[in-house]
């Protein structure tokens, strides 16, 4: 069995308490939460189209400096989990329009770090958002005590519900 | 739970009470608070902040659950035209997000 590291464990238990006040809203949506590991979770979640037809997206979160920071989101494959779908999958969401907060979805972002592009959930509620050069404005920026996984998850269903949501981007299965 | 009645008038039914549900997409914080159909509608969301344990801040949105619109979107007085206008009963609260503008 792999150790525990402490900060870690610390990182789970905020996450766990945080997620747990969202229980409720969570069970609303139809959407769930599975931990895959110390501090990666799974989060089962849906696309709401205008029609209401769903479609369902595997998200992501990796907690490790959480709540210092928030957590990083991936769209992802549900198997092999964790694999970075297409640009044409089923689990990469089309979203259009503009929703009432700054955000978008970049399946190939160029990161400065000189790694491949790679998947960008751009809002100031996904870590990643912090290492790719953006500047938040006063009171947009994640502060910790004021922000929790709540503001991250609630940004995302937004975004996965009509009118801004409106269908996997293809038919590709990865 | 909070009660406000900050606005008389004679219209008999502004005087019943009407219980929203809010949430604060923040932190999750929830809450219910009741005010008369009368009341202002600045004077519910004032309470709507309150039953969070918020304070408002430059950049807030406070929206309709489901749809999404604003609550002050159709510039109503009171409660009242709010809902006789397709308000709904569940409010969130959120502060300002940044990220790429699409």
């Amino acid at each position: 069995m792999t150790p525990v590291i402490p900060a870690h464990a610390l990182a789970r238990a905020a996450a766990d308490a945080h997620l747990q006040v969202l229980a409720q809203r969570l069970f609303e949506w139809e959407w769930s939460t599975t931990w895959v590991g110390d501090v990666q979770l799974r989060v089962d979640a849906l696309g709401v189209r205008a029609d209401g037809q769903t479609d369902p997206y595997v998200v992501d979160l990796e907690f490790s400096t959480y709540d210092v920071e928030p957590p990083r989101v991936l769209f992802v494959l549900p198997d092999p989990y964790g694999q970075q779908p297409t640009s044409t999958s089923i689990w990469w969401p089309r979203v259009e329009g503009v929703p009432p907060f700054e955000f978008a979805l970049h399946h190939a972002y160029p990161y400065e770090n000189g790694t491949r592009p790679g998947q960008l959930v751009c809002f100031s509620h996904s870590r990643d958002y912090y290492y790719t050069g953006h500047s938040p404005q006063p009171g947009q920026r994640w502060q910790q005590g004021r922000h929790t996984v709540v503001a991250t998850l609630t940004r995302l269903r937004h975004v996965l519900t009509a009118p801004y949501y409106q269908r996997p981007s293809g038919v590709d299965p990865h | 739970m909070n009660t406000t009645n900050d606005k008389a008038d004679d219209n008999p039914d502004h005087g019943k009470d009407v219980t929203f549900t809010v949430h604060d997409e923040d932190d999750g914080a929830s809450g219910t608070f009741t005010v008369k159909r009368g009341s202002s509608l600045a004077a519910a969301i004032a309470v709507a902040y309150k039953a969070v344990g918020r304070t408002p801040a430059e950049g807030d949105q406070i929206k309709a659950d489901g749809t999404g619109t604003p609550i002050t979107a159709g510039a109503h007085d009171t409660v009242a035209a709010y809902l006789a206008h397709g308000g709904v009963l569940v409010w969130l609260i959120s502060g300002p997000t940044g990220g790429a503008i699409r």
